[in-house]
């Protein structure tokens, strides 16, 4: 697969690319794109993703639960039944909703974070009603969704509602707005983008 | 052997090629294509553009180069005060480092 030098620099966070773009662009149109330095650029693109933006490890903790929850449904159904683990082996379908909803965990439980250390930004009262409502929806979908997953799993659990049908809705709007509030520039802010501290930075 | 503060090692994976990148800027400064050439002059050592920048940055994070204004789009850097002093400390400890390792090669 090849690459051009723009599509290259496009892996980068919005704000380094702001910063550095201009000249790595200079440095890379200059450079052969052999697969080593194409490699070596896309590993600095995922350290800058995930050492300076929180999106970026928000990302990377889904990965690692959805990792640890495949672990644990290869391990429900490798591993022999015993005292510690129990009887219960996990059958496919609870596994596939537990690795949707493994996903979802950091990034709730990250938006909460970062909606708890922003409070106090000036900014808060044009945020904090739509994200503060989508947080309190999600977490009640989430509940459903948990028991749910928990149903299949063969355990008694409420039914789904239509509680869970607009929670759900709303914690999708709720990801489109993390994801598309995460790369903006300082200066610029509305209610519909995010607030500046979701972008760390030491790019100046 | 005690780390001073502030020292290269702090920057990880990246202390390497920001020893290379400050020894670069240290005659005159340079844009990040002219330190990629002038270190694999120097060094023989190619710093692939990801690695160059990730060290770039790190280093301008922490005041030890500093940026001049951009010639087209290529901007230089040079080296601080603060850039000096990291890069003569680490230099003064390889120093050391090479006469042990020399005196005991002798030895033997």
């Amino acid at each position: 697969m090849t690459f051009t030098p723009q599509q290259l620099l496009r892996l980068y966070p919005g704000l380094w690319r702001v910063r550095y773009g201009s000249e790595f662009l200079a440095l890379l149109e200059k450079t052969p794109l052999t697969r080593t330095v194409v490699v070596d650029v896309i590993r600095l693109a995922a350290r800058e993703w995930i050492g300076h933006t929180r999106i970026g490890r928000l990302f990377l903790g889904c990965i690692v639960a959805e990792a640890a929850t495949l672990m644990a449904y290869g391990l429900s159904r490798v591993v022999p039944p015993t005292a510690f683990f129990g009887a219960y082996r996990m059958d496919s379908i609870s596994g596939i909703v537990l690795f949707g909803l493994s996903s979802l965990t950091p990034l709730l439980v990250g938006s909460l974070l970062i909606i708890l250390r922003t409070r106090h930004d000036r900014q808060f009262t044009w945020l904090g009603l739509p994200y503060q409502l989508a947080a309190l929806f999600g977490a009640a979908a989430w509940s459903e969704w948990v028991g749910f997953g928990w149903h299949i799993a063969g355990h008694a659990a409420p039914e789904l509602t239509w509680n869970s049908a607009i929670g759900s809705a709303l914690v999708v709007t709720w990801m489109l707005l993390l994801l598309f509030n995460v790369d903006r520039s300082r200066e610029s802010f509305s209610p519909w983008r995010g607030p500046a501290s979701w972008v760390t930075s030491d790019w100046h | 052997m005690k780390k001073a503060p502030d020292s290269l090692n702090d920057l990880g994976r990246f202390s390497e090629p920001a020893l290379l990148i400050l020894i670069s800027l240290a005659d005159s400064p340079k844009h990040g294509y002219a330190m990629t050439q002038d270190i694999e002059a120097v060094s023989g050592q190619r710093l692939g553009p990801g690695t160059l920048y990730g060290a770039i940055a790190r280093l301008e994070a922490r005041k030890w180069i500093e940026p001049l204004p951009a010639d087209d789009r290529r901007r230089p850097y040079r080296l601080t005060g603060a850039g000096q002093k990291v890069l003569r400390a680490r230099l003064d400890s390889l120093r050391a480092v090479a006469k042990i390792g020399h005196a005991r090669l002798v030895e033997n």
